[in-house]
């Protein structure tokens, strides 16, 4: 098995998501390549409405796969902005690029100081 | 130190401006419950029942058991809780715990209850202002056992203590289990080896048990300035129990069934419990009732003798009943501060310590209760000596059990209570008749010679003058740097 | 119709299906849904809301003839026999790691008791541990399924009083029957006779309990037709969505209930499964 990866030019949250600040100052959500690898081939993503709101800690899409249904947990307060409309018919971009063509959704956050966790500290975490 | 062969039974002692009078209630050993006034009058026996303890409530009713199961099957299991009223009639009762069938036994519901239960209305079942037991209605709590199994503790057959609670119409509508909270009480490795291999075991038919906890008492807090300042752990509906065989006394939250304050099992880990110092096969522990001097502040009767799991010592060396001490303590204990409040230790009585404190000493049973002026009765249960004594710790008044058994020879009772007149209306309030102490050193019995009567005395050249002595083959407190 | 198989690698149940097929020469089409993962992904894309998952993910195999989409073994198979004949009797399987269980001998409906006793058969000779349950109706063909040796768990559920057991269980209970479906069920070696504290649309179509009173009146009836107070039981609640959960402290007014009738009554602790 290849060794995962947490790239250190994200925040990271313990539930096993990540948030990117794009260019126009949203930020992009998705799950970690930890989640992936335990979650097995996604077969299914369902995800929210553009306009919903979801507090930090709160699980905004379920992914499935063949073995489980996992919430996603969204790292930062805020609106969601835009969905990945291509995980409809290619959710298994979640596997194949966690960090990039896999991200769930884009969202305005409340407050872009909220307490997150550094890609070493998640990568800590999830190798105790 | 032993006792006199030769020494007055009854009442010895009695101050009535001193006391907070009323009636006694105590199991008198193989005879019944008998309820007597300050001078030890009885006014009235319910003969044959074996309340461990036994109740007194408003109305003249009497809280009881009607006797125990086979002991070659069973360790201490009440066949029933029973309310009777003044004239022995059964008017509630709970059995419904266990169906069993011993052999040689028609097949039964038992109680197995043991050691302590609680009637709503009342937390801890003696007088405390504005709450009084309710005797047509409400749920009673019942210290309980059943047999469990529980590899974490051990691989032997346990006898665990339960917590039923009851309705009027006798039937289980909450229950508590100890062993499943085993890992909450905080027992170190080496008391958990001991425990393993032996776990208090009982050579019971047809399988033996182990006798694990020991639970023998159980109440409830009730209404307390604790939980009124925003402390949750004292919930007015949490239970306080105390387990003798692991000198440990703890709070069972009653919403959730987890252990949410303890004292024990071990006490040396903090200041505080130093300075508490080892609380040993303990009994009674409750807290003060509101509305009562002291309310808020746990009593506990800390019997001393032997107890606890530990790793094998000279004093213990299976590691059974490890802690040891000959004589007891009666400690109220602050239980946020974790800090003695009051207490009535062989000191306070008088006794020269060490050498005389086992003087104060009741190894097992006995029990305390707080009085409305103040004053607390105690109950040295092993042999049968029920004394109050103020706060200032003068004994003003004291009964000494005339009732001695036939299977078990000694004159011990479990735990007494002092019942206001009130509650008990089929009698007319009794003479109060003070009773001066004897002066034990003047008094003899017929035959023997009195005091001084002394043929001839002679002085011997060179005598120097008596004093205290710090060489009485033992450290004495004598020593203590402090003085 | 055609029929479309969706399976896992090394799936005991779906190896069942096809051998049952192939046996009787009806023709189908497999995808695994690892090997054939575009083809089962889209599938289950589509069909998603008719798709159900067990705790540890979709249930394999997945039947479906164009018609109906069948999931589990123990109804595809009953589909396979009967139609929707044997619905009644044949469900979900709330049991996983080789156990099979939904297997409801008492619900049999008349006419069907060769294609039930066939669908047992093929289910434990196939590989699968299979627990039967009987609500104490049709004892005369849970001693006929008893007798082939093919059931590994016998599981009697008392599902209500005898008043309420047509709303309840969807028939009368007779008592001679019921004391024979208990000695079937004793006489087996891994046994367990229920008090169900069942859950049912009631009057006006609500769902409701069954009450703890009324638990202790089918605990009578079970007294009424064994004469056995000791009989061990134990009394366990059917869960259902639309009400609140019933379960530790409680059931203690259900087991006090039944304990006035049946004296060794228990509640089941989860660690005893």
């Amino acid at each position: 098995m290849s060794e995962l990866k947490y790239p250190d030019d994200r925040r990271y949250h313990a539930e096993h998501l990540w948030a990117k600040q794009a260019a126009d100052g949203s930020w992009v959500i998705g799950i970690t390549d930890f989640a992936q690898d335990q979650l097995g081939e996604v077969i299914f993503i369902d995800l929210p409405e553009a306009g919903a709101h979801f507090k930090q800690g709160i699980s905004c899409a379920e992914i499935e796969s063949a073995k489980v249904v996992s919430p996603a947990i969204v790292p930062l307060s805020g609106a969601v902005v835009e969905v990945n409309a291509a995980l409809n018919d290619t959710p298994e971009l979640v596997n194949s690029d966690p960090y990039g063509q896999g991200w769930l959704i884009r969202i305005k956050a409340d407050d872009p100081n909220e307490a997150t966790i550094t890609a070493a500290q998640y990568k800590a975490q999830v190798e105790a | 130190m032993g006792h006199p062969t030769i020494y007055p039974t009854g009442v010895t002692v009695y101050d009535p401006e001193k006391c907070w009078n009323g009636l006694t209630i105590f199991q008198a050993q193989e005879v019944g419950a008998v309820l007597m006034d300050m001078n030890g009058r009885e006014v009235n026996v319910w003969k044959g029942v074996l309340g461990m303890p036994n109740k007194i409530f408003p109305g003249g009713y009497l809280m009881t058991s009607r006797g125990r199961r086979d002991g070659k099957f069973s360790v201490q299991d009440g066949i029933d809780v029973v309310q009777v009223d003044w004239e022995g009639k059964v008017v509630w009762k709970f059995d419904q715990n266990e169906f069993i069938e011993d052999p040689g036994y028609e097949g039964r519901w038992i109680a197995r209850y043991h050691h302590d239960f609680q009637r709503e209305g009342n937390p801890v079942g003696y007088y405390a202002p504005g709450m009084e037991p309710k005797t047509d209605s409400g749920n009673t709590l019942v210290l309980a056992h059943r047999n469990a199994r529980n590899s974490a503790i051990s691989d032997k057959q346990l006898l665990d203590d339960l917590i039923l609670e009851v309705n009027w119409e006798g039937e289980i509508v909450w229950e508590w289990n100890c062993h499943e909270h085993f890992e909450e009480f905080g027992f170190r490795e080496g008391p958990k080896n001991t425990l393993a291999r032996n776990p208090n075991y009982r050579p019971t038919k047809p399988e033996g048990m182990g006798d694990w906890m020991h639970i023998n008492s159980m109440s409830v807090l009730g209404p307390n300035k604790w939980y009124d300042a925003g402390d949750q752990r004292f919930h007015p509906d949490n239970i306080i129990v105390d387990g003798r065989e692991a000198n440990i006394t703890f709070i069972i939250d009653k919403k959730s069934g987890k252990v949410v304050w303890k004292l024990g099992p071990d006490y040396d880990s903090t200041p505080e419990l130093k300075a508490i110092g080892w609380i040993i096969g303990q009994h009674h522990c409750h807290m003060i009732p509101a509305g009562l001097p002291g309310a808020g502040n746990i009593l506990i009767f800390d019997n001393g003798g032997w107890g606890g799991y530990d790793v094998p010592n000279p004093g213990s060396p299976t590691g059974v009943k490890a802690a040891l001490r000959d004589y007891s303590r009666v400690l109220e204990i602050d239980p946020v501060a974790m800090k003695i409040v009051w207490q009535y230790t062989p000191s306070e009585a008088g006794f020269l310590f060490p050498m005389d404190s086992n003087r104060f000493y009741s190894p097992f049973i006995s029990g305390m209760q707080r009085l409305p002026n103040g004053n607390t009765l105690i109950t040295e249960g092993s042999d049968g000596r029920v004394f109050e004594v103020t706060p200032d710790h003068k004994i003003v008044w004291e009964f000494i059990s005339p009732y001695w058994g036939k299977h078990v020879p000694m004159n011990m009772t479990y735990r007494a209570y002092r019942v206001p007149y009130e509650w008990v209306p089929q009698v007319k309030k009794p003479a109060e008749t003070p009773i001066k102490p004897l002066d034990v050193f003047s008094f003899r019995v017929p035959g023997a010679a009195a005091l001084g009567d002394r043929a001839k005395e002679v002085t011997v050249d060179g005598c120097v003058p008596y004093g205290g002595s710090n060489a009485l083959c033992v450290a004495s407190v004598d020593d203590d740097d402090k003085k | 119709m055609s029929i479309t198989l969706y399976t896992a690698p090394n799936c005991l149940r779906c190896k069942i299906v096809k051998e049952f097929l192939a046996k009787r020469g009806q023709g189908y089409t497999a995808y695994d849904f690892k090997e054939d993962k575009d083809i089962f992904n889209n599938y289950y894309r589509a069909n998603r809301s008719s798709i159900y998952r067990n705790p540890e993910g979709v249930e394999f195999p997945i039947f479906d003839d164009g018609n109906v989409i069948k999931q589990g073994t123990g109804e595809i198979l009953a589909y396979l026999l009967s139609g929707r004949v044997l619905e009644s009797c044949v469900t979900r399987s709330e049991l996983l790691h080789g156990w099979i269980s939904g297997l409801n001998v008492s619900a049999c409906p008349a006419g069907q008791e060769e294609n039930f006793s066939t669908l047992i058969r093929v289910l434990a000779k196939g590989g699968l541990t299979v627990q039967l349950r009987s609500d104490g109706r049709r004892s005369d063909l849970l001693k006929t399924i008893l007798d082939e040796g093919t059931v590994s768990r016998m599981v009697l559920d008392i599902v209500a009083p005898s008043r309420l057991y047509p709303t309840v269980a969807g028939g009368p209970i007779d008592l001679e029957d019921l004391n024979r479906s208990i000695s079937l069920t004793r006489s087996h070696a891994d046994h367990l006779i229920r008090i169900v504290v069942s859950a049912y649309a009631g009057e006006g179509g609500a769902m409701t309990r069954i009450t703890p009173a009324e638990a202790g009146e089918a605990a009578q009836m079970v007294l009424d037709a064994c004469g056995n107070r000791m009989l061990p039981v134990f009394v366990e609640a059917a869960q259902n969505a639309g009400l609140e959960p019933l379960e530790g402290q409680a059931l203690l007014p259900y087991r006090s209930k039944v304990r006035n009738v049946l004296v060794k009554a228990e509640i089941r602790k989860p660690e005893a499964h």
